[in-house]
């Protein structure tokens, strides 16, 4: 045994640093890319233009509040100016905050409080105006319950009992508090909640991407040697080729675990981010059997290599969360139930996977064999 | 051996490309085909989302086990509301009716209000509507937990209001009076929040000539099939020559730029066709209004993008680096490309610090002006940059292979 | 001793050996000529128990190979006419690569030993640069390493320098005579038979061969 890996290791001696660089790649590029994918990420905004046509005390918290969402970049222009630039599709929409604005939410007004102006193309503009809107109910609700308190303190004759300001300052505590609503998704049979699975883990969706090409890549030596004339030679030895492919499988599997158990730790421990050892282990069978099959079946290497990586931008595609906020996002993911690395981002092991790449294996030792005992030894 | 000049070389591999597509008549509809399902698939989420689903409403069942006056009256508003909504369809059921109802698939999905729903709200603690979908009608439930969300926040923002209305009156009423008032205050304000869309005046400003962001979509989803199509066929083409024609080829003189313009004629030859046929469909389908001299922009714009794509995919295999590297940096530039074309994600929301500098890169120009042309009717398009990128590539193309010639 | 008995092969309906009947002893070298696609390899395939006959059987030291495959295997040293090497490892290390994987444990130096015998002696060199010759005789090396009992050269000697050609050629002799290993060659050329081989059997009905035979 010891031998048969050393003779596997003579073969990969050839080419070791490109193994070191494939194996380490995943860790490496996701501590490297991922920081970089965050600030790129960040930096993708929504611009929205907002016109102030009073300075009252609403209008300014109406436009700070907009301004400190953190997906929407909300410049003050001149009413032309937002217009000029909406019509050249360089804002999402525009907001006009009229003369008057304080004077008539103080009145108790709900309509037409803020003019809004869209395009066609403001793909952000629903998102935006649940905002802008969110934010005047806020501010009218806490009129109107002000107007209700002193309509209350009037009704029972001590209309000085409280005085308005405290009790908008109150509403406000209570908004502070509020927000404890929350909704969850499950579906009927499966005790798994689907909103769970919606935190993100960044770090473990770069790396199981990268992960997955290099694994594909570091299986590729198998189509130029599975061809080469030198096959024959292993009828003559104490393993036959099949059996030495699988030790092969074996110890390049090994490693990547070692590296895997690393990366687990790094990940885990200085970046934070959690995922199980079986749902590590899982996925790493699954996708190194996957790749040693592929690159059985595929004859050229060129081609093969073309197909992993846009096997792996396939992937990257229906994995990204890149800006496509909340509903589009599940959508896309609940049409896709086909995603092989769906398990592994919920955390999860992938029994069906795994159980899928043993037989899938089983299969192709028996073929190998056949063939054999087919062509080469008796008829 | 007698040299063979240029072009009857040239000619020679160009015939030979496509003896090799044709021996490939099974794969190659199948390589030309997924970009498009995927597409496809990717473009009708994108566009089902845009445009408000229309198709039959989500039957949705309200189970409530808190069963206070409040719940009730909430469940109620909430049919009301589901009325007037075209895609949700509600309807209250008991709890053991609702699960066979989801058995039986009358329901899509349904939603608990928790007991003590209302008490726990009006003492300020946090509770959990659940939702509960239909294990084959996933998508649906998504989408009845958006409505949910929605119902949510206006409960949320009434009961920040109802709270301080309850602080002050805890003072001044009776337990049975103030139960009164803040069931009272508990309606106006949930109405209240639900009219909140009326505190805007919504202007909708026309840009471009269609109506809908449909041919946004649909000219942005074929300017990356284009590019899709144009690296797979770069890829079944590269590296898939003979062996021994090409030892004898070298006999008569073969460079690597002789390769290199084979290929881009090759595959700008194939990419016309392709481009303008997938282009009449969507003109047909849309339909377009567009005039000759822009269709003839539109052309020369696609083709200049197909040949400086083509250029660049060369030029990167010219680097001394492993073929898997190569690959990864021809599919990263043409990730790149299309991410900052505008085709992916729309150019306004791109950082305001690449803003101005992204219209240098040839396929954001590309992308920029056929939007002009095609939505905004446009008569012009500028061509400067992209001719300054061909001619680049060209002399890149040259001094790559000169130089690979001198180390071979 | 190695037996061919009533061997016939047949791919599909063609026929390409027709009931051979042959007898080998130890220590012999023989020769199988013919023409370009008269069987020699096929021959030489079944004998090396990479395939089977349609019908017949063959024997070694009394054993048929269809009952003791895995025995007759480890006596078996097999010459393929396609070069059978890592090209991107050097001379050493396929030596001892596939002195690894072998049934027996050599040391370096009688790995090297062997090389040296039959003047292959670039030692650290990688296979991709050596000349068609000294490829030739590590391919033959290698089927050597086990010190097989019966040796089977499918073309060892096609497109080589003379001088290769000889030194090769000189070794089987010795390897012949000092170890009493069987030793089957195929070639088409008639001088470099006549030259090695104690016996020659023509595969294939072409006249020609057997008219130069009696000449
Ligand atoms: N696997 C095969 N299937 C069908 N025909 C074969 C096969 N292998 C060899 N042949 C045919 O059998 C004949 C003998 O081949 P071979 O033994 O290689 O000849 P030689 O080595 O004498 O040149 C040839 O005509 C060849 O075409
Ligand atoms: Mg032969």
């Amino acid at each position: 045994m010891m031998q048969l890996c050393i003779a596997r290791l003579m073969l990969w001696k050839q080419h070791v640093l490109s193994y070191l660089f494939w194996l380490w790649l995943p860790l490496i590029g996701t501590l490297l890319f991922v920081p970089f994918i965050q600030d790129v990420s960040d930096e993708f905004l929504v611009p929205i233009g907002i016109v102030l046509e009073e300075e009252t005390e609403l209008a300014q918290q109406l436009y700070q509040t907009i301004a400190q969402v953190d997906t929407v970049n909300a410049e003050q222009f001149e009413e032309r100016e937002a217009i000029r630039r909406l019509n050249r599709n360089q804002l999402d929409s525009v907001y006009l905050i009229p003369e008057g604005y304080q004077e008539r939410i103080e009145h108790g007004e709900q309509r037409h409080l803020v003019e809004a102006y869209y395009t066609e193309h403001s793909l952000a503009y629903p998102y935006v105006k649940e905002l802008v809107t969110s934010t005047i109910l806020a501010d009218t609700g806490k009129v109107k319950a002000e107007s209700a308190v002193v309509g209350l303190a009037e009704a029972h004759q001590q209309p000085d009992k409280w005085n308005s300001d405290e009790i908008l300052a109150t509403a406000e505590q209570f908004y502070q508090a509020s927000s404890i609503l929350s909704t969850d998704l499950t579906i009927s049979g499966e005790d798994q909640s689907l909103a769970e699975h919606d935190e993100l883990k960044l770090y473990w969706q770069v790396w199981v991407l990268l992960s997955t090409l290099s694994t594909l890549f570091l299986f590729d030596w198998i189509i130029t040697e599975k061809s080469q004339h030198v096959r024959i030679r292993f009828q003559y030895m104490k393993v036959s080729y099949r059996c030495f492919l699988l030790i092969s499988l074996m110890m390049l599997l090994i490693m990547l675990l070692l590296v895997d158990g690393l990366t687990l730790v790094v990940l885990n421990v200085y970046r934070g981010e959690q995922l199980s050892i079986l749902t590590l282990f899982s996925y790493r069978v699954m996708i190194a059997v996957f790749s040693f099959l592929l690159a059985m079946i595929w004859k050229n290497r060129y081609l093969y290599q073309a197909t992993a990586i846009s096997f792996v931008l396939w992937l990257t595609l229906i994995n990204s969360s890149f800006k496509i906020e909340g509903e589009g996002h599940q959508l896309i993911q609940s049409m896709l139930p086909l995603n092989p690395l769906r398990a592994f981002l919920n955390d999860q092991a992938s029994w069906r996977g795994l159980m899928l790449a043993v037989v899938g294996l089983v299969l192709w030792y028996a073929k190998e064999g056949g063939f054999y005992a087919r062509n080469k030894r008796s008829n | 051996m007698k040299q063979m000049d240029g072009f009857r070389i040239v000619s020679v591999l160009i015939r030979n490309h496509f003896k090799r597509l044709k021996g490939k008549w099974l794969s190659l509809p199948l390589v030309l085909l997924a970009p498009i399902i995927l597409l496809s698939v990717i473009g009708y989420l994108v566009i089902a989302i845009v445009e408000q689903p229309t198709q039959q409403p989500i039957h949705v069942g309200i189970v409530n086990l808190d069963q206070t006056d409040q719940t009730n009256l909430l469940v109620h508003v909430m049919e009301e509301v589901s009325k007037s909504i075209d895609y949700i369809d509600l309807t209250s059921y008991q709890e053991s009716d609702a699960e066979a109802a989801i058995a039986a698939e009358q329901l899509d999905a349904y939603l608990y209000f928790p007991r003590q729903f209302f008490s726990s709200l009006l003492r300020g603690e946090s509770v959990e509507l659940e939702v509960v979908g239909h294990p084959n009608k996933r998508l649906e439930g998504q989408l009845v937990q958006g409505f949910v969300d929605n119902i949510g926040d206006y409960i949320e923002s009434a009961q920040a209001n109802i709270l301080t209305v309850d602080y002050y009156a805890s003072t001044l009423l009776a337990e049975e009076e103030r139960q009164l008032l803040l069931f009272e205050q508990f309606q106006s304000f949930f109405f209240h929040a639900l009219a909140k869309d009326q505190a805007l005046q919504e202007h909708e400003v026309q840009i471009s000539l269609y109506h809908s962001p449909l041919v946004y979509f649909t000219i942005a989803i074929w300017f990356v099939l284009i590019t899709i199509w144009l690296f797979s066929l770069y890829i079944i083409l590269h590296k898939n020559e003979d062996r021994r024609m090409k030892k004898r080829m070298i006999l008569y003189g073969l460079t690597d730029l002789h390769e290199a313009i084979a290929l881009l004629i090759t595959l700008l030859l194939i990419m016309i066709v392709l481009a303008i046929s997938s282009f009449a469909l969507i003109h047909y389908w849309l339909p377009l209004s567009l005039a000759t001299d822009q269709l003839w922009f539109i052309a020369l714009l696609v083709g200049l993008y197909i040949f400086i794509f083509s250029e660049l995919f060369i030029l990167i295999d010219y680097l001394p680096l492993s073929q898997r590297l190569k690959l990864i940096i021809q599919m990263l530039a043409m990730v790149g490309m299309l991410l900052l074309s505008g085709a992916t994600i729309p150019q306004a929301y791109f950082p305001v610090s690449i803003q101005d500098e992204v219209g240098y890169l040839f396929a954001n120009h590309v992308f920029t002006w056929l939007e002009q042309i095609i939505l905004h009717g446009r008569f012009h398009a500028e061509f400067a940059l992209l001719y300054g990128c061909s001619l680049i590539g060209i002399f890149l193309m040259v001094t790559g292979s000169v130089i690979r010639g001198r180390v071979k | 001793m190695l037996e061919i008995r009533e061997v016939t092969k047949k791919y599909g309906r063609k026929h390409v050996l027709d009931r051979i009947n042959y007898q080998i002893s130890r220590g012999e070298v023989i020769g199988l000529i013919g023409e370009n696609g008269a069987g020699k390899s096929t021959l030489l395939q079944i004998l090396a128990t990479l395939m089977s006959p349609t019908s017949g059987q063959v024997l070694l030291h009394q054993q048929p190979y269809r009952k003791h495959v895995k025995q007759i295997r480890k006596k078996i040293g097999y010459v393929p006419q396609d070069i059978a090497l890592w090209e991107d490892l050097s001379v050493k290390d396929n030596m001892v690569f596939f002195e690894k994987l072998s049934w027996v444990n050599k040391t370096e130096q009688q790995l090297k030993r062997i090389c040296t015998d039959m003047q292959l002696n670039q030692w650290e060199e990688k296979v991709k640069n050596l000349s068609g010759g000294m490829k030739r005789k590590l391919n033959l090396a290698i089927s050597l390493i086990h010190e097989p009992e019966l040796l089977l050269l499918d073309e060892p000697t096609v497109g080589i320098d003379l001088k290769s050609r000889v030194e090769i050629n000189g070794y089987l002799k010795g390897l012949a005579k000092q170890k009493g290993t069987i030793i089957v060659y195929t070639s088409h050329d008639m001088n470099e038979i006549k030259e090695l081989c104690d016996r020659t059997l023509i595969i294939g009905d072409d006249p020609f061969y057997h008219d130069i035979l009696d000449r």
